[in-house]
């Protein structure tokens, strides 16, 4: 194998592993209130009291009772059920966020 | 002196002549029995084909067979022999406890080769998103196949796998209220899966036959 057979080879494994790479990437659900928010990224306390901070694109879609809303309609102090995927919970991009009715604070077992 | 008379209540003996003519007709009756059954049914022997048509053949050879084993191989598919599916292992038995809070979801599956059988039964106490569905060995997310969505509170069955893969249900809470979810398993299947909302999926052990308790009465 030449030298050109090697490079073609290589880039072969690199496309290859940026393609398993995107398909590795999980489904995250997040519970919990709205805490911070920008134009890019907000943060749900959840239950726990775990903080998770979130992204957000133009894809994301917002919903208030199974209704369309725009992203602006988010606010602090709201119950969200934000459905994202991503490769850890330090990287998560939302898919869908629900503004639901405020969640009582007590722990499921 | 006066002859001695007999009395007449008394039977009379039999003479030699009746005897030896009853122990004949009892020897005959004897050989008629060895020939037509016990020769057939104990030893295989068969002179007057009355084993075969009587069908007592059968019983000399039964003791005879070696006994069948069961199908050989590692998957636990089922081999069909008339109306019985024979697997190459015991089937197992599982019982999960779901408790799902606000909008919390949870996914659990087992695996199955292709037409393997798992017998279900799972209830809920409150309203539940539920989808029956089934992942392909190997195959991609697009892959899945959905069984049944219907909206239920509770369901039992059977399961014929369509394919070798993940089978089970995703359970959802849609509410705020927490609802439990109870599912009841028994079947073909090798391994169990719980599939988390922090994307992770975990194996879950399954319990064999010998975990059923054993009831004298």
């Amino acid at each position: 194998m030449g030298r050109r057979g090697f490079i073609l080879g290589l880039v072969v494994m690199i496309a290859a592993a940026g393609v398993s790479s995107a398909f590795a990437h999980e489904h995250f659900r997040v519970i919990g209130t709205i805490t911070k928010l920008d134009a890019k990224q907000f943060e749900v306390k959840e239950k726990s009291g775990k903080l998770m901070t979130i992204y957000v694109d133009k894809k994301t879609k917002v919903s208030r009772d199974k209704k369309p809303v725009a992203i602006a309609a988010l606010k602090v102090g709201q119950s969200v059920v934000v459905d994202a995927y991503g490769d850890d919970e330090s990287d998560l991009l939302a898919l869908d966020i629900r503004i639901v009715p405020p969640i009582a604070t007590s722990t499921t077992k | 002196m006066s002859p001695e008379l007999q009395d007449p209540s008394t039977p009379l003996a039999p003479s030699a002549r009746t005897l030896a003519l009853a122990s004949l007709v009892a020897v005959l009756a004897a050989v008629a029995l060895l020939l037509i059954a016990v020769l057939p049914a104990e030893y295989g022997i068969d002179p007057l084909g009355t084993g075969k048509a009587l069908g007592l053949l059968a019983l000399s050879q039964a003791g005879d067979r070696e006994p069948v084993p069961p199908p050989q191989g590692t998957a636990l598919v089922p081999v069909q022999e008339g109306n019985i599916a024979l697997y190459p292992g015991e089937y197992k038995v599982d019982s999960r406890v779901f408790v799902l809070g606000p909008y919390e979801y949870v996914e659990f599956k087992y695996h199955l080769g292709k037409d393997a059988v798992m017998l279900f039964s799972w209830s809920a106490d409150g309203d539940v998103l539920q989808d029956f569905h089934g992942d392909p060995d190997g195959a991609p997310d697009s892959a899945t196949q959905s069984y049944d969505k219907q909206p239920r509170r509770k369901s039992a069955g059977t399961f014929m796998a369509p394919f070798s893969g993940i089978h089970g249900w995703y359970f959802e809470n849609p509410g705020a209220d927490t609802v439990t979810v109870k599912v009841t398993t028994a079947g073909f299947y090798t391994t169990a899966h719980q599939f988390t909302m922090r994307g992770t999926r975990e194996e879950r052990h399954v319990q064999g036959v010998e975990a059923i308790p054993v009831t004298d009465k």
